[in-house]
């Protein structure tokens, strides 16, 4: 089963995309909700898949980014962010994230793009 | 890595290699014995491994590749993947000679010295893909850069419009153009990519490599930043004129003959540097016809639009100045030129309104004519306006009438239906054209169409220049002469007169000239120097110089004519331009006022 983690600061997200997640078949192994115990919780549990919001308290999500990428170069990130953010996103796909999706999220959405992400 | 470390590794390598040759001998026959097979795949197992053990992870994925190919096609081997493990070969070998002669103890930049990239680039397919967005501007660079992200994991990107770093900086652009490579079929990247978000259109085209037009003539390109060219320009510039003072020293025949094939061989140097400076108007225009056939599609208008010159070359710097200015032109050329279908069949017109945009070289000059067969500029209309805006057109031709549709702000909602917006830009467009040298003109018949013709100064004329200002007026000097740019206090300068003294700069004594001082426009001389004084370090003609000016406004890329004979004595100038802060401007020489 594919491995996932949520890292994003509201609760109504998290529970959002878990629910959605695990409807689809994955498997949510941890959630975060800021950018510092996003990356402790990558390296204990090094998910096959992350959703990594950027605008976050505690060191945020373009920070958590760089380190798990550093940490796991073949790392899968997924940014879920509000729109406005955009120099934000590409300087988060510059650091190694993968594929974006904007705020509201559509469950299709976030599945076609990890799934997307998945197959390569 | 420690030098000795190498040797198990050397050794391996030596033993992979011994297997290879073999393997060599027999792709150089029809058939590939089996034996022979399976050796080819544990030769490329074991050198992926003996890549990555380095840290050469690069090179590791490029043998791979090419180890893949080989179980997929085996055992018909096709004659890309035999070149490509000769190709391997060869340079595998020549890299473990380099190792074993440096023995480095930095691995960083070893899957360059080894260059594998180009055996994966010469075996591969190459392919252009073509994707558009449907996302808001905001978005779209970042949904580019996601889909570059997609084209990586399967290829290797060759080149990309937009690139990355201007996708980076927010690119201005509808579809993003990848040149790649690879060996995958393009099925599942077709796939891949039309499922990301907002992607209205994919399309993947295989390229025609052309290997055997351009046998060994493998082109790579590099950046190379345009202020780089301009200093080897000017060296070379620098040499010719120290071959020209040797002439007279050489007394020998074999003497003069070798000096002039060393003048030949910089001949072609400035030749090659000139080239580099320049693209085809086609590279510049290329956006061009599917951004105006958007817009017509929006204005519920049918255009097409020609381009003919393609080839036409023009100063790079120059290029990117008159995008914008064409662009605009052509805008208004389908929103207000061009007649709705039903109108025009009315008139008795070909439904598709035409443009055309011609390029060509004329007497040095570039010349860009950009024509619609629309209705034409409303003479009457632009001729109410103008008076209603108090300007005077008593005795104005025909042509100074419609060159006012260049007049800023005087064509606009405002003022009468029929010409609205014409003039949104299209003061900007002229503004533009203006400031590198070149003239913009217009020539229009009603019911005929309009033409914009621009005139552009050949562009190996345009000289970087400094625009100062010095009581009140603008003054250039070419960027060429100038060092640097410092900020003085008075403790730094001592005036012998109110003209001249000298400054301590970098523990140096330069001589120092007061500007505003030099070039009088009035009987008072400025005694006071002033508590920062902006001081250009110049070459001078001997020693270095430095001019008090009282400020810097910009640096442009400006076509210097030669002065006026009347005041040509004067060595203070050496030439003039047109500028936008005043009709001209004069060009100061530092070497001629020390």
């Amino acid at each position: 089963m594919t491995r996932v983690m949520i890292v994003d600061d509201s609760n109504f997200m998290r529970s959002k995309l878990k629910s959605a997640l695990e409807k689809a078949g994955y498997e949510v192994v941890a959630e975060a909700s800021n950018g510092k115990d996003a990356i402790d919780l990558y390296v204990k549990h090094q998910p096959d898949i992350v959703t990594m919001d950027i605008v976050m308290p505690e060191q945020n999500g373009l920070y958590a980014i760089k380190k798990i990428v550093e940490f796991d170069n073949n790392a899968r990130i997924i940014v879920i962010t509000a729109l406005g953010h955009e120099p934000m996103i590409r300087k988060a796909l510059s650091y190694g994230a993968l594929n974006f999706i904007i705020k509201p999220v559509e469950p299709e959405e976030v599945l076609e793009v990890i799934d997307g992400v998945l197959s390569e | 890595m420690d030098p000795n470390e190498w040797t198990p590794w050397l050794d391996d390598m030596e033993n992979m290699l011994e297997t290879a040759r073999e393997v060599l001998e027999a792709i150089e026959k029809k058939k590939i014995p089996q034996k022979q097979l399976e050796n080819m795949k544990n030769v490329l197992h074991s050198m992926k491994g003996l890549y990555d053990m380095v840290g050469m992870t690069d090179s590791a994925k490029a043998v791979a590749e090419i180890e893949d190919k080989v179980h997929s096609e085996a055992p018909n081997l096709s004659d890309f993947t035999k070149n490509a493990f000769k190709d391997l070969f060869s340079k595998t070998e020549a890299f473990v000679e380099f190792i074993r002669a440096n023995r480095p103890a930095n691995t960083d930049e070893l899957d360059e010295t080894l260059g594998l990239e180009a055996v994966f680039i010469k075996s591969s397919q190459v392919y252009l893909v073509e994707i558009e967005f449907s996302s808001k501007k905001s978005l779209k660079s970042a949904r580019a850069l996601a889909a570059l992200n997609v084209l990586k994991r399967i290829a290797k990107i060759r080149n990309a419009t937009p690139n990355e770093d201007d996708l980076m900086l927010d690119a201005n652009f509808d579809t993003l153009r990848v040149e790649i490579s690879s060996f995958e079929t393009m099925d599942t990247l077709y796939e891949r990519l039309q499922k990301l978000p907002d992607v209205v259109s994919v399309s993947i085209e295989q390229k025609e490599t052309k290997r055997s037009a351009q046998k060994g003539k493998q082109s790579t390109s590099i950046k190379i930043a345009t202020d780089d060219l301009f200093t080897l320009e000017q060296s070379i510039t620098q040499l010719n004129a120290q071959i020209e003072g040797l002439k007279n020293e050489l007394e020998t025949v074999e003497g003069l003959y070798k000096l002039a094939s060393i003048e030949r061989s910089f001949a072609n140097i400035e030749k090659d540097l000139q080239k580099l400076r320049k693209v085809s108007l086609n590279s510049i225009l290329n956006q061009l016809p599917t951004m105006a056939q958007r817009l017509a599609q929006a204005e519920g208008k049918e255009i097409q639009v020609s381009l003919q010159g393609r080839y036409v070359s023009i100063n790079r710097i120059l290029g990117n100045t008159i995008i914008d200015p064409i662009t605009q032109i052509v805008r208004n050329a389908i929103i207000h030129g061009i007649e709705y279908p039903s109108e025009r069949t009315e008139k008795g017109k070909d439904p598709v309104g035409h443009i055309a945009i011609i390029g060509k070289a004329e007497r040095g000059r570039v010349i860009i004519e950009i024509s619609d067969d629309g209705k034409g500029i409303d003479e009457k209309e632009l001729t109410k306006i103008a008076k209603e805006r108090g300007i005077n057109i008593k005795g104005k031709s025909r042509e100074e009438v419609l060159e006012l549709i260049f007049e800023e702000g005087l064509t606009t909602r405002k003022f009468g239906k029929k010409v609205a917006g014409r003039g949104i830009g299209l003061s900007a467009a002229k503004e533009k054209i203006t400031s590198i040298g070149g003239t913009i003109k217009v020539k229009s018949e009603k019911d005929k169409g309009t033409t914009f013709i621009l005139e552009l100064p050949d562009p190996d004329l345009l000289t970087k220049n400094l625009i100062i200002k010095i009581r009140d007026l603008y003054y250039a000097i070419p960027s060429s002469e100038i060092e640097e740019a410092v900020i003085a206090t008075p403790s730094d300068i001592i005036l012998k007169d109110t003209r001249s003294g000298t400054m301590e700069h970098n523990s140096e004594t330069l001589p120092v000239f007061v500007l505003r001082n030099i070039i009088k426009r009035s009987d008072e001389e400025d005694l006071q120097l002033r508590e920062k004084e902006i001081v250009l370090v110049c070459r001078g003609r001997a020693h270095k110089v430095g001019l008090m000016v009282d400020n810097i406004v910009d640096e442009r890329l400006l076509n210097v004519r030669p002065l006026n004979p009347i005041l040509q004595k004067y060595n203070i100038f050496e030439g003039v331009i047109s500028g936008i802060e005043q009709d001209l401007m004069l060009v100061v020489n530092p070497s001629g006022i020390a």
